[in-house]
């Protein structure tokens, strides 16, 4: 490795990640399709209906090519998968794409305001908390930390639906009508990361206001709040970048909940009816859908690491 | 910095640290006293309710909290403080059982994975790997799917979406044991691989996979519920928790306090394994604390 890493190596480095995620991705929708082949019962039987004749079972079957051996499915499905093909909704009666597409602006827009929330909440919290270390703050902060920890995000959704629509009839209960529908199921969604982040920012707040920088910084007579605006800040980032992607595998599982609580009409809310109503090709692909989510997400993680931290470019 | 005599710094420092030996403890013990009392209303739960679980009495349907029924009627006329103690064998027990199952399997694989040089150690890793890109929540609410509503389909999902995290954080424990001079001198000494792991390298992970289990226990009991919420889990009239918060939304416009008390006690158990699991950490691994 040469010593003055110029921009190759971290190309490279992308690249590889990369190519990395493409073959955990055709790993997962292996396992995933395997996984929805141990459906119990005969799906023909169930998707003819009631009433339907032994002779219309087995046309349907060998229809969706039930028929076939397992793996010559499965080839069929991957080859279906490169296509664009996820297999043909039984209650939609044709692909389900179209309307996974038209579903995830609501689930997208859902987790961004989440994410948002917990910037713009955890990080002060946590600021606000190392500053007043062992104070009344930093008491109250941490306290609310742990409960928030405790609390299911369905059921913190429940008591602000019961408390600012029911009760108080601010906000809308259900439905993408607008950005005040957002509020509460963002915030329910948002509350364990907002807790996760002021934790990790309070936590590594407290250790740079320990360091060097910081009395050089002081000698030169800036401010508290200065310091930790214009150095500290910056330092908290990268952690806060961490908890983000560890926790991206939290806020997609947990949009499921969430949507359906609010009926929110993103692609959790879909796979759940989709479940409810045995149409596996469509949990299947929302399944699908949300690996591919995840994977892209911590790419972008990955990516905003190399950004922000001019150490990780000498790789 | 303040100047402080030298007399003021050790009773400052004694001070600080009693407190802070204290504030372990209070973890500690906090997280043990809530789980005892949910071990107590899990064994004795028809006992110690009191009214039956699923006792109807349409009378006295969608009452709210009165000196009769402290936390009001479900609208069947069910007491609601009844069905959520006797609901906690359920909640409880899944979570036990099916962390039991995650953390068997994941450490097995962990120790495997993190002991053993080779093919089956880069497959192990590889299928965690794998397993790790799919999201917990979203890989139990498949397997639920699949396996159909039930106990045994929730047990199953949980296990195994929670298996591949504890893997890899024994694996990583054990990695780190593996370089250690007194395992060196056990094989020095011609002690087999197999007794290694076993009586070496386990007793040196314990630590970390209890730790681990205790917060995954509470990981487990909001999967759990979650999944009893959308309406995944053991089917009515078992007075689950998950379950009883899904029935309390659709009255939220009459009834409000149905969803006080079992959105309640799930925190208070997540809450109990967590401090139960952060209080084991301070208190058996006094580097791992923040």
């Amino acid at each position: 490795m040469p010593a003055l890493a110029g921009p190759k190596p971290i190309l490279r480095y992308l690249g590889l990640r990369l190519l990395r995620a493409v073959a955990i991705a055709f790993a997962v929708v292996t396992i995933i399709f395997f996984l929805f082949s141990l459906v119990p019962g005969d799906q023909a039987a169930y998707l003819a209906g009631p009433g339907s004749t032994q002779a219309e079972i087995d046309k349907l079957r060998e229809a969706l090519g039930l028929n076939d051996p397992l793996l010559v499915q499965y080839f069929r499905h991957i080859f279906g998968l490169l296509q664009g093909d996820f297999g043909t909704s039984e209650v939609f009666k044709s692909g389900p794409l179209p309307f996974i597409l038209e579903r995830i602006p609501a689930t997208l827009a859902l987790t961004a305001s989440a994410i948002g929330l917990t910037i713009v909440i955890g990080i002060p919290a946590g600021l606000v908390s190392a500053m007043y270390h062992t104070r009344i703050p930093d008491l109250a902060i941490s306290v609310s930390v742990v409960a928030l920890l405790a609390v299911p995000n369905f059921w913190l959704g429940l008591l602000l639906l019961s408390l600012f629509s029911v009760q108080l009839g601010w906000l809308p209960s259900f439905g993408f009508s607008g950005p005040a529908a957002l509020v509460l199921p963002s915030l329910a969604l948002a509350a364990r990361l907002i807790a996760l982040v002021a934790r990790m920012t309070r936590g590594v707040t407290i250790d740079e206001l320990a360091k060097d920088y910081v009395r050089t910084a002081r000698s030169k007579g800036l401010g508290r709040t200065a310091i930790l605006l214009r150095h500290v800040l910056r330092n908290v980032m990268i952690p806060t970048l961490t908890v983000i992607g560890l926790q991206t595998g939290y806020l997609l599982g947990g949009s499921v909940v969430i949507e359906r609580l609010f009926a929110w009409p993103g692609i959790g809310d879909l796979m759940i009816n989709a479940i409810g109503q045995r149409d596996y090709a469509v949990a299947q692909a929302v399944t699908i859908i949300f690996v591919i989510a995840f994977l892209v997400i911590n790419l972008i993680v990955e990516f905003l690491y190399v950004l922000i931290n001019p150490r990780m470019r000498a790789v | 910095m303040k100047l402080v005599s030298p007399a003021g710094t050790s009773s400052s420092a004694q001070r600080v640290f009693v407190a802070r030996w204290l504030s372990k403890n209070v973890y500690l013990v906090g997280g043990t006293f809530l789980l005892l009392m949910f071990v107590i209303a899990a064994l004795f739960g028809e006992q110690i309710a009191p009214y039956g679980a699923n006792k109807q009495n349409l009378l006295e349907a969608l009452e709210g909290p009165s000196s009769d029924h402290w936390l009001g009627t479900d609208p069947l006329g069910r007491d609601l403080l009844s069905r959520v103690i006797v609901g906690t064998r359920h909640t409880l027990s899944v979570a036990v059982i099916s962390v039991s199952l995650s953390c068997f399997f994941g450490v097995l694989l962990g120790l495997i994975s993190g002991f053993v040089r080779g093919p089956l150690a880069t497959a192990i890793d590889a299928l965690v790997d794998v397993a790790l890109t799919i999201p917990n929540m979203i890989l139990a609410i498949s397997i639920a799917a699949v396996m159909g509503a039930g106990m045994t389909g929730l047990i199953m999902a949980i296990s195994i979406s929670f298996t591949p995290p504890i893997s890899r954080i024994v694996r990583g424990r054990v990695m780190e044991i593996r370089e250690e001079d007194f395992i060196a001198a056990a094989r020095t000494i011609g002690v087999r691989p197999w007794r290694i792991l076993l009586r070496h390298v386990l007793p040196n992970a314990a630590t970390v996979i209890v730790i681990e289990a205790s917060l995954q226990a509470g990981q487990a009991v909001l999967t759990a519920t979650a999944l009893g919420f959308l309406g995944l889990g053991v089917q009515p009239p078992t007075p689950e928790w998950g379950t009883l918060l899904g029935y309390g939304r659709e009255y939220l416009h009459v009834a409000p306090f149905m969803v006080i008390a079992p959105g309640l006690a799930i925190s208070l158990m997540v809450l109990g394994f967590n401090l139960l699991g952060d209080g084991l950490r301070d208190w058996l691994d006094p580097r791992l604390g923040n």
